[in-house]
């Protein structure tokens, strides 16, 4: 045997798994993402994890609307909906221009009441951001009703390597048919007409339940519902009053 | 011949340093190979079972109103029976592990054995008083037969 060649071998071979080594060590802190991704599980776990926290944001936001509803439901009152507010009242029908709580108009007042309500909650939320006060609101009536909200901004999940984006809906049943704001409005409607600007008219043709105000040609009405609900943040049930005026001067837009 | 003897000794003692070298190379790359094998599949495990609970107590807490039953037991430590048996329900161990759901501090349903190694996992609630937290513990999954005998029991006797 050569011993040139003897000498030379074990250096030889030294270097070269050193050199294995070194390179296993280098792709092996390299490519700790991929190689994250390769371990069994690891990244199906990251996309379970991930979408675990999209679903706790979103049971989170279900549970903010269903207590939040009956809170706005009694707030409602005082909100504009396109024909401005006196005093704490919210005027359903003003120099010509109807803005009675039926249809959109109830979604607008009763998605403002309750995305003023939402927001509390949903910006104690820290875990993410849950975009809120955007919430575009509809009434569905079906045995009671089913609140509705669409939010255009979704929830976004961000991760290393994955970015999950959640649609920011809810779809909440609610006790409540809303009954006294459609089967009221139409009574005033009827009034409107029927009674333009004369307040005896007003007075002699309103509910018993009805409670009036008159300043000038407006008119404001407190309606006792009788119906009771239950407020996150009150001991007590409030009863539920409805709080709309009309504005009758230049009546029926004339 | 001195001078030839010297070199050969010489050429010995450096194909053996290198030579023991190589075999400690070996020796620590199998041994680092092992570990972090060990650590990984230990982690996917865990893992898992934590992912499981969670998605379990999700559900849970969004059919029935349960979310509110569970406010009310945080409260004033009322209405233990009732959620206790939805819990049970779902989390009868159709999936071979035992759950321990504590509010904070106040212990909704537990097992009989508490081992090491569960782990947290924190699902948040909105109240009037601020976000509530409900604490799941979880877990490892049950590899003996004595332990997963102790846990379906506990279940049963309850």
């Amino acid at each position: 045997m050569n011993k040139k060649g003897a000498v030379f071998f074990m250096p030889v071979l030294f270097l070269i798994v050193l050199g294995v080594f070194g390179f296993f060590l280098y792709s092996d802190n390299t490519h700790k993402i991929k190689d994250r991704y390769n371990l069994l599980g690891i990244g199906q776990n990251e996309v379970i994890n991930t979408y675990n926290e999209g679903e706790k944001a979103l049971l989170y936001l279900d549970e903010s609307v269903k207590l939040s509803l009956n809170k706005a439901l009694i707030n409602v009152n005082g909100i504009d909906i396109g024909c401005s507010i006196t005093k704490g009242y919210s005027f359903v029908y003003s120099k010509g221009k109807e803005c009675y709580l039926e249809g959109d108009n109830l979604n607008k007042a009763f998605g403002t009441a309750l995305n003023a309500e939402l927001d509390k909650f949903l910006k104690q939320y820290d875990d993410l951001e849950i975009p809120s006060n955007s919430y575009d609101v509809k009434i569905i009536l079906n045995k009671g009703s089913i609140i509705k909200g669409e939010n255009n901004k979704q929830i976004e999940v961000k991760k290393e390597g994955i970015n999950y984006m959640i649609k920011n809906n809810f779809n909440v049943k609610m006790n409540y048919d809303f009954s006294d704001f459609i089967d009221n409005n139409k009574k005033i409607k009827e009034l409107v007409i029927k009674c333009a600007d004369n307040d005896k008219c007003w007075s002699d043709n309103i509910d018993k339940k009805w409670k009036i105000t008159k300043e000038g040609k407006v008119f404001m009405f407190d309606i006792n519902t009788g119906k009771m609900f239950k407020s996150y943040d009150q001991d007590n049930d409030v009863e539920l009053i409805l709080k709309m005026a009309v504005d009758m001067n230049n009546p029926l837009g004339k | 011949m001195n001078r030839k003897g010297s070199s050969s000794t010489v050429s010995f003692y450096v194909d053996l340093i290198f030579m023991m070298l190589i075999i400690l190379m070996l020796i620590v790359f199998v041994i680092y190979g092992i570990t972090v094998h060990k650590a990984k599949s230990k982690e996917v495990v865990d893992i898992q079972s934590v992912n499981l609970g969670e998605i379990q107590l999700i559900n849970f807490l969004r059919v029935d109103d349960n979310a509110h039953k569970i406010e009310n037991f945080k409260n004033n430590n009322s209405g233990l029976d009732e959620i206790k048996i939805e819990l049970e329900q779902i989390f009868k161990p159709s999936f071979g592990r035992c759950y321990n759901i504590m509010i904070d501090d106040k212990i909704l349903l537990t097992n009989a054995y508490l081992g090491e190694g569960f782990y947290d996992s924190i699902i948040k609630l909105p109240s009037k008083d601020g976000i509530i937290n409900i604490k799941l513990r979880v877990q490892k999954f049950y590899f003996d037969d004595k332990l997963k005998n102790n846990c379906f029991s506990q279940f049963e006797n309850e």
